[in-house]
């Protein structure tokens, strides 16, 4: 990148005395990063116990890495335009053998869209797609990891199903009556 | 071929009297007889269906929670997780935390073409941070600072604003001097938080250093933007009147009642409604987040404390909304009065 043979050198920016504990209260020295590679932004930082710490750079290689995923594959940052839901098919990001649903943005995104569903009140829709995400979801619980999503999952499934067994008792009741 | 010579970048947004945030808190007073009103930068709050809620309520500037910029460029799921947007989500300040150029430079390449400026955050005091040298450890490094918002300014052309946002010294003249090098660095705007790193949020603001710093640095002719304690709107005149600068940023105000540019005292029923909508209609919240935001509004509303407790033990979002719904006259959107309501709707009275 061209800019960043334009950074000129930081300088050692050690904790400054005058800015110690001026009010008598421990931990309060301001850390003045040293800069140890300023093409890569590789900085020695203080930690709280004094101790230093290098925080890595990132080569010119990887940077260019990162930005041809940003902006050729991911298209830039998530898009979530109002009625976005409505142009995506739920299952067919369920089938993406892309999707890695060991990842959790990409199980809270699914999460999500029957969570809309159920703020929606189409609880027949909300319930057929939890019941599909709740099997493909499962093997992915190691150690409990996910269970609070599965919970959730649980949850609405259930009271879906509930929900409708009541309208479909109201309308019988209603019919008969009529 | 590299792949460098195939990435292709985006051009910034054309800035103009609609989406620039120069503009907007240059003419404010004239075209509105208002400073501006900007919604400013909260750890982990400031997502979209919140900034979206506060751009309903007469807020002419939102900015992002602070993004770390090292782990921006490096990492794509903390992109996917800090930074999300849409069409309406414009004027936009994507503020960053950061603690080295080039880290800096990098993360203004990859947010500008999506953004109407970038904000540098100079203002945040939580201990991890400043130990990184990020956050408010930068107005005690303004060699570096300096230089940054130069070459900052300088890849970003009149293309993106440049904001950056402090902390006062507790010498005031120390916050003068960096002001007005910031402002010959190029930067567009400056705002200006009136506590020390050190004082604590329940001291009240220091308008006084403030007006101090604004009167100070007038012939530099660069906005400044107050921050702190604006509650309620009738402290967006009198911060205005004391301190003399273009515009307010309200923080932890808006964060319980998003509509109080608007005018309204407490949080109305229909904030919360809407901000509902936009969290479900915009792919969902971490739940912790979404229950917090709701605490916030509830309890600026003053709900029965005994509903307020109970709201804290609802375990996800969907039980929420049955919560809601068992609660009070829960309005999705589309039906009629949806967003309309301004008391709580009691169910059960």
């Amino acid at each position: 990148m061209s800019v960043i043979s334009d950074v000129a050198v930081a300088r050692r920016a050690d904790d400054a005395s005058g800015y110690s504990r001026t009010n008598g209260i421990k931990n309060q020295s301001i850390t003045k990063p040293l800069s140890l590679d300023d093409s890569s932004g590789e900085v020695l930082v203080r930690k709280a116990t004094g101790k230093s710490k290098v925080r890595k750079g990132q080569s010119e290689e990887e940077y260019q890495g990162q930005l041809h995923q940003y902006f050729e594959v991911e298209q830039g940052p998530k898009r979530t335009d109002i009625g976005w839901m409505d142009k995506v098919d739920p299952m067919a990001l369920l089938n993406d053998p892309e999707k890695d649903l060991q990842i959790k943005n990409t199980r809270q995104k699914l999460t999500s869209f029957c969570q809309r569903l159920y703020y929606q009140k189409r609880y027949a829709e909300c319930a057929a797609l939890c019941d599909e995400l709740l099997p493909r979801y499962e093997p992915f619980n190691k150690k409990n990891k996910i269970k609070r999503e599965l919970e959730e999952l649980e949850y609405m499934a259930q009271q879906s199903k509930n929900i409708l067994r009541i309208n479909e008792a109201t309308e019988s009741i209603d019919k008969i009556r009529m | 071929m590299s792949i460098s010579e195939l990435v292709k970048i985006p051009k910034p947004k054309i800035l103009s009297s609609r989406n620039d945030p120069l503009h907007i808190i240059r003419t404010r007073k004239t075209t509105h007889n208002r400073p501006a009103t900007i919604a400013g930068p909260m750890v982990r709050y400031s997502k979209l269906p919140f900034r979206q809620v506060c751009r309903d309520y007469d807020v002419d500037i939102v900015y992002t929670p602070m993004i770390l910029a090292r782990e921006f460029v490096r990492n794509n799921n903390a992109r996917l997780a800090d930074f999300s947007i849409n069409e309406q989500d414009s004027p936009l300040i994507v503020q960053v935390g950061v603690n080295n150029v080039a880290d800096l430079l990098k993360f203004v390449e990859m947010v500008a073409p999506y953004c109407d400026g970038v904000g540098i955050n100079c203002g945040c005091p939580i201990k991890e941070q400043v130990r990184e040298g990020i956050g408010c450890a930068l107005i005690y490094n303004p060699e570096c600072y300096v230089r940054w918002s130069q070459l900052s300014n300088k890849i970003m052309g009149t293309a993106l604003r440049l904001e950056t946002k402090i902390r006062i010294h507790e010498d005031y003249d120390q916050t003068v001097d960096l002001c007005r090098r910031l402002s010959d660095a190029g930067v567009d705007w400056i705002s200006i938080h009136g506590r020390t790193r050190t004082t604590r949020s329940s001291q009240p603001v220091n308008l006084e250093a403030i007006k101090y710093i604004v009167e100070k640095i007038k012939d530099k002719n660069i906005p400044v933007i107050a921050n702190g304690d604006c509650f309620k709107k009738c402290d967006l005149r009198e911060i205005a009147e004391v301190t003399k600068v273009d515009g307010v940023m309200a923080v932890r105000g808006l964060l319980a009642n998003p509509a109080l540019f608007a005018g309204y005292e407490t949080c109305p029923w229909g904030c919360v409604e809407k901000f509902w909508y936009y969290t479900l209609e915009f792919g969902g919240l971490p739940y912790q987040l979404l229950q917090h935001h709701l605490y916030c509004m509830l309890e600026n509303m003053k709900l029965e404390k005994n509903l307020l407790k109970e709201m804290m033990d609802v375990k996800n979002t969907a039980a929420l909304i049955d919560w809601f719904e068992t609660n009070f006259i829960f309005k999705r959107f589309g039906e009629i009065g949806f967003g309309e309501g301004s008391t709580i709707p009691y169910r059960r009275k």
